[in-house]
This record gives C-alpha cells, sequence and structure tokens, in this order.
C-alpha cells in the first residue's frame, strides 16, 4: 500500500513539468496541447485516487481529536473498530455499488473527450470511481485489524501511530 | 413534520460523529450515506438520487481548478523541506535585532511571506515554534504574547493569496452563486474567479500583517519589552548575495505566482504548476551537491525569452515571416532549452538530497486528506439537499431579523462558532454551500468570501480545535503552559474580528483591488 503510494506520489512531479511546459509553450510559440492539458488533469485523478488509500494507511486524513485526545488507548480503538465497520467498509460498499453502473456506462460507450481534439479513452479513468474505494478498503481492512488487536492485547497496540511528526498534518 | 426534522438530525448525528475523531472525511460519508439508505428505507428519501455519487466524484476529481491544491501544496513542501522557511525566520531575525520590537515584528514580516509562499499553517507554524520561540522568549517576550504572535502569523498563510483555502472558496462560492442567481432569475452570473478571489483577499490579508504588527509594537513599547539593542549578542554580518538567495528568491517567485494570476497571463492552475517548478528550482540551488549557477542560468534565459516575446512576436508560425522574428525565435528555443537544462538538475538535485522525495510524498498525503473531505463533503451535500434541508435553513435566513445584514452577520457569527470545532476545509465545503445559497442572491459572492476567509483565521485559533495551537503545543518547550497559549491567542482574534468588521464596514477594502485589474 504504502509503495504504491511513493510511486504514484511522484505524478504530482510529472504533472508539474507537464503544467510548465504548456504555460512556456504558449506564452513563449503560441502552442498548446488539448491532450497534454487533459492528461494533466486525469494524472491527478490517478494521483488521488490511489492517495486516499495511501493517506489512510499513513493516518494522513484529518481527525478531530478534542475528545481523542482525552481518551485512552482503549477508547481510540473502540471508536477506530466501530466506525470502520459502521461507517467506512459500507460507504466503501455503497461507492463501489453506485459507481459501477456509472462507470460500466462510459466503457459501454468507449467514452472519449467532450472536446475535439481532446483525450481518449475517458473511461479508462473514469474506472478510477471503483478502484479507489477498492483501494481505500485494504488500509480500512488493517485499520479495523490494528484496533482489533490494541483491544485484545491493550499494552501493545495502539491504532494511532506515534512516530509521526505533526507537519504531516498540515495545511 | 418528521421530514422538516429529518435534515436537522442528520446534521446532529454528523457533528456528534466528527467529534469521536474517526478521519472526517470517512465519517461525513459513513454517516451521510447510511443516513441516507436508513430514510429512503422509511420512505423519506429518493435513493435514487444515490446513483448521482459517481458523476458528483468524478466531478471533483477532475475538476480543473481544484487542480491547483497538489501544485501549490508541492510548492509549499518542497520550500518547507528545502528549509527555505528556517533561513528566512534566522536571517530577519538578524536583521532586526537593533529595532525595538524587531523580532516581533521581524516574525509578522517573515509569517506574511512564508505563509504566502507555502501557504501550510502547518508548517510555518513549526518553524518558527522552533526557530522563533525560544529567540522571543530569551529576548524577554512574555510566554503568552510570544505564542499568540507565532499562531497568528504562522496563519497568514490561508488568507495572504496565494492560498489553497482561497482557491476551495472559489470553487464552493462559484457553484453556490451561480446557483443563487439562477433561482432569482439570473441566468447569466459570473462565476467567482479564484483570481479575483486572491485580489480581493490581498489587501485585507496585508492589514492583518499591519494590525499584529502595531499590535506588537505597541505592547513593546508599552511593557518595555525588546527595548535595548542587544550587542552581546550582535549576529555575524550577513553577505550580501547570501541575503540576496534569501530573502529575495521566495519574494521573487511570490510575485511571479501572484503576478500572473492577477495579471490574467496564467490560470491558478497553471501559475500553480509555475510556483512548484520555481520552489523546486529553488531548493536545487542550494544544493551542495553541483553547480547551483546553472539554476540561475535556466531562470534567467526563460525570463529573458519572455521579456523577448513582450516585443518580438516569437509564436512559431511567424518563423519565415521576417530575419528578427526567426532569430527571435530561436533565441527563445535556447532559451527555453536551458530552463529544461536548469529545472531537470533541480530535480536531480533535490531527488539525491531527499527533500523532493519527501515533498512529493507529503504533498500526496495533504492532497489526499483534502480530496477526501471534499469527496466526504460531496456526499453529505447530496443526501443533506435531497432531505430539502438546503430550503430550511434558506427559510431560516430569510426569517432572521435585520433583513440581508442580520442574515449576514449570523452566517459569519454561525461561521466563527463552527471555527471553534471543525477546520477550515471543512467549514467551507460543508456549512459554506448550505449557509451562503440564500444570502449570495443578492450579496457579493466576492466580498462575501474574503469576509468568510477573514472570519475563518480565527478558527486556526480558537481553542479547542485550533490548528495552529496544536501545531505550536506539539513543538512548544514545557515551559510554555497551554493556558499561556490560549491566553496569548485572545488578543489577535480580537483583531481579527475587528478586521472583519472593518470589511464589512467598507466593503472598498475588498472590492477595489479587483476592480481596478479587471480595467
Amino acid at each position: 500500500m504504502l509503495a504504491t503510494g511513493h510511486g504514484v506520489a511522484w505524478l504530482v512531479l510529472a504533472m508539474m513539468v507537464v503544467q510548465v511546459t504548456l504555460v512556456l509553450g504558449r506564452a513563449l510559440f503560441g502552442l498548446g496541447s488539448l491532450r497534454l492539458h487533459e492528461a494533466v488533469i486525469y494524472a491527478n485523478a490517478v494521483f488521488i485516487g490511489a492517495g486516499i488509500a495511501y493517506a489512510l494507511a499513513r493516518n494522513g486524513h484529518t481527525r478531530i481529536d478534542v475528545l481523542r485526545a482525552r481518551m485512552g488507548a482503549g477508547g481510540r480503538c473502540i471508536v477506530d473498530l466501530a466506525a470502520s465497520l459502521v461507517l467506512l467498509l459500507p460507504t466503501i460498499a455503497v461507492l463501489v455499488w453506485t459507481s459501477i453502473p456509472y462507470v460500466s456506462g462510459a466503457w459501454q460507450t468507449l467514452e472519449g473527450s467532450r472536446s475535439v481534439g481532446g483525450l481518449e479513452g475517458v473511461f479508462v479513468f473514469k474506472t478510477i470511481l471503483v478502484l479507489m474505494p477498492a483501494l481505500l478498503a485494504l488500509p480500512a481492512v488493517a485499520l479495523a485489524l490494528r484496533a482489533a488487536h490494541g483491544l485484545a492485547a491493550p499494552d501493545r497496540g495502539d491504532a494511532e501511530r506515534s512516530d509521526r511528526i505533526p507537519s504531516d498534518r498540515a495545511p | 413534520m418528521i421530514g422538516d426534522a429529518l435534515p436537522l438530525l442528520l446534521l446532529a448525528l454528523t457533528f456528534g460523529a466528527l467529534l469521536l475523531g474517526f478521519p472526517v472525511a470517512f465519517t461525513l460519508c459513513g454517516v451521510s450515506l447510511g443516513f441516507a439508505l436508513l430514510a429512503s428505507w422509511a420512505g423519506a428519501f429518493d435513493a435514487a438520487l444515490l446513483t448521482a455519487l459517481g458523476p458528483r466524484i468524478w466531478g471533483v476529481l477532475t475538476n480543473e481548478l481544484l487542480l491547483a491544491i497538489p501544485l501549490f501544496i508541492l510548492m509549499g513542501t518542497v520550500l518547507d523541506r528545502s528549509h527555505v522557511a528556517a533561513d528566512l525566520l534566522k536571517t530577519m531575525g538578524d536583521l532586526m535585532h537593533r529595532v525595538p520590537g524587531g523580532l516581533g515584528l521581524s516574525l509578522c514580516v517573515v509569517g506574511a511571506l512564508l505563509a504566502a509562499s507555502t501557504g501550510i499553517v502547518g508548517a510555518t507554524v513549526i518553524a518558527m515554534g522552533l526557530i522563533s520561540l525560544p529567540a522571543l522568549l530569551a529576548r524577554g517576550y512574555p510566554a503568552p504574547l510570544a505564542s499568540g504572535l507565532i499562531c497568528a502569523a504562522g496563519s497568514l498563510g490561508q488568507i495572504i493569496p496565494p492560498s489553497i483555502v482561497l482557491v476551495l472558496l472559489a470553487d464552493q462560492l462559484g457553484a453556490v452563486y451561480g446557483e443563487a442567481q439562477r433561482s432569482v432569475g439570473n441566468w447569466t452570473a459570473q462565476p467567482v474567479s479564484v483570481g479575483d478571489l486572491f485580489a480581493g483577499a490581498l489587501i485585507p490579508g496585508l492589514l492583518l500583517v499591519g494590525v499584529y504588527a502595531v499590535y506588537v509594537l505597541v505592547v513593546c513599547r508599552a511593557r518595555r519589552i525588546d527595548v535595548d539593542a542587544d550587542d552581546a549578542r550582535a549576529p555575524e554580518p550577513i553577505a550580501v548575495p547570501t541575503l540576496i538567495r534569501i530573502l529575495v528568491a521566495p519574494l521573487l517567485l511570490l510575485v511571479a505566482v501572484l503576478g500572473s494570476i492577477l495579471g490574467g497571463v496564467a490560470t491558478p492552475t497553471e501559475a500553480a504548476g509555475l510556483g512548484a517548478a520555481g520552489a523546486v528550482l529553488l531548493a536545487g540551488s542550494k544544493s551542495n551537491s553541483g553547480p547551483g549557477g546553472m539554476v540561475w542560468v535556466g531562470i534567467a534565459a526563460v525570463i529573458l525569452a519572455l521579456a523577448l516575446r513582450a516585443v518580438v512576436d516569437t509564436r512559431l508560425h511567424r518563423f519565415f515571416d521576417s530575419l528578427p522574428a526567426a532569430v527571435a525565435i530561436v533565441v527563445s528555443a535556447l532559451a527555453a532549452v536551458a530552463f529544461a537544462v536548469a529545472l531537470i538538475f533541480a530535480i536531480v538535485a533535490t531527488v539525491r538530497s531527499g527533500v523532493l522525495t519527501e515533498a512529493v510524498r507529503q504533498t500526496l498525503e495533504i492532497s489526499a486528506m483534502v480530496y477526501g473531505i471534499l469527496i466526504g463533503a460531496t456526499c453529505f451535500a447530496l443526501v443533506f439537499r435531497g432531505l430539502d434541508g438546503d430550503a430550511m435553513v434558506g427559510g431560516f435566513l430569510s426569517d432572521l431579523p435585520g433583513g440581508e445584514v442580520g442574515a449576514l452577520v449570523f452566517v459569519m457569527a454561525v461561521i466563527f462558532i463552527l471555527g471553534f470545532f471543525l477546520d477550515v476545509i471543512e467549514i467551507i465545503t460543508l456549512a459554506v454551500p448550505i449557509l451562503a445559497l440564500t444570502l449570495l442572491q443578492t450579496v457579493d459572492p466576492l466580498w462575501f468570501g474574503v469576509l468568510v476567509a477573514v472570519n475563518l483565521q480565527t478558527s486556526y485559533l480558537t481553542p479547542p480545535f485550533g490548528f495552529a495551537l496544536f501545531y505550536l503545543r506539539g513543538v512548544a518547550p514545557d515551559a510554555v503552559r497551554t493556558l499561556d497559549m490560549y491566553r496569548g491567542v485572545l488578543p489577535f482574534v480580537a483583531l481579527q474580528l475587528a478586521v472583519l468588521a472593518a470589511l464589512i464596514a467598507f466593503p472598498e477594502l475588498v472590492t477595489a483591488l479587483p476592480a481596478l485589474l479587471r480595467n
């Protein structure tokens, strides 16, 4: 999970390079490319689609921790376990279930760009809508298991990783 | 009757669930979708509405405006990881050590600069907390004043453009404003542009900096803090080239990013790409592993080429028009190549030093966090509106005494109170669309947006969830008590509210600059 994220993270650098190329190409030489422009947008969709799961694996999603700070390790584990089972995993199921008709519709028509001369193969990228929640299921299950483990062996596991520095939780 | 209570029940459940401390993004999704399923089972919600989830989320993922967010975050993380912030703080502190109240003043200035360039509140507050808090305390600043100042100056990043918060706000307001205007029969409403919002927030942002600075100077004079020049600790004189690199380079980067947006040359997304590339170049120029001068050659070349473009038409199809055009095009092409080489060099250097590797990973994590909340808010909004919650809020707001001003003040009060509990991104994505729908039928969206942005500044400082407080607590020495911090931010929250009141009383403070730029 983390390795996937570490690979996907470089996409933002590619987005930056292409974006700069587009700006300078237009500013200096009057050149433009709708395909490249749309490629940046879909690269970002892939970036985020994989990133949502990555951030959960790294405990990077914002939590409101005023009560959490006062809970013991056991309380946190109960919240994480219960919320994973009641909130997170059902969400994943609903997102997959509602996205499948939308995505399969795109595959059936081999949906392309809405603009002339744009990037083809939009239906492939749209699959992110199903893959994103599916990928999220992995760290979600891991979170639930870790919390359950923490409940079973209170001295060993806290679902919260303690080695994080706060700056990772910006902005 | 039960139908009326459902939106309220959803609000209460969501709020309660958020307080449990599970990630906000998934709490929003989970509670609203679960609620929708139960309500549809009871016949109070049309489950067919949920088929809109796919297109809505796809719309969030492929939104061109929001694309600026990961790129701005990359710019911030690169600047942060390459210690631009730390260098700035130290240099400014050294420069100002003779001025009475100088250290506090330099924090205001550097806070504004850092805020604008990195735009990441956590990074700025932590850097200041680590570097400047000990210096402030050693210089005799009381702990509340020092910690309050750091929190306030450090959270300027979200009001001084370019800022992620303003990009998000423009996105949300654009949609809501269009809808509000359509509901009163105006089908041709112009969307709120990021550029306008940036321009509108600039003067209020600088006003905040100025107010903080005056406050610090006054308090220092009155309480005789930091008044005597401290020659014993006089720092080494700084070489001018170093000074240029440390102070001027980040400033140039900012001017380039902001200027290209405000001047209408580049879209915010393009400017964010340029800003990120500029940050990588700056980080590369600092590396000791190779000729940092290469980077400056590349930057100079591209500036030259852009200047040339202003004089000669260097678009490629002009190549055969005249000899000067052909020469200019060749020169520009060479400059572009030099820039590309410089960028590649900087990327390689920063990958080797580990700066870029860390920065892209952090960018992925933070961007995903922001998008996660956006997706959660999309789910919530779909369900809330499916239950006619928006009509309920609208009806409530129009029933308030005091008409438009009354409603505006009420909305601002709600956002201020929410700021105690929720963080900025959640307020913008959840509360602003619901609260603003009725108001934006008559109120200028640009003015409203900036008011919200200034109001949201307080949410960084107000306990218990002031994010700036969290960050500072994480790095502050134990001698600074949490209570000191709470006391220290109070005057700054008051100053922020005073500025907010000034902006309500004098809308020109917001609207003058965008109007000027448009002409």
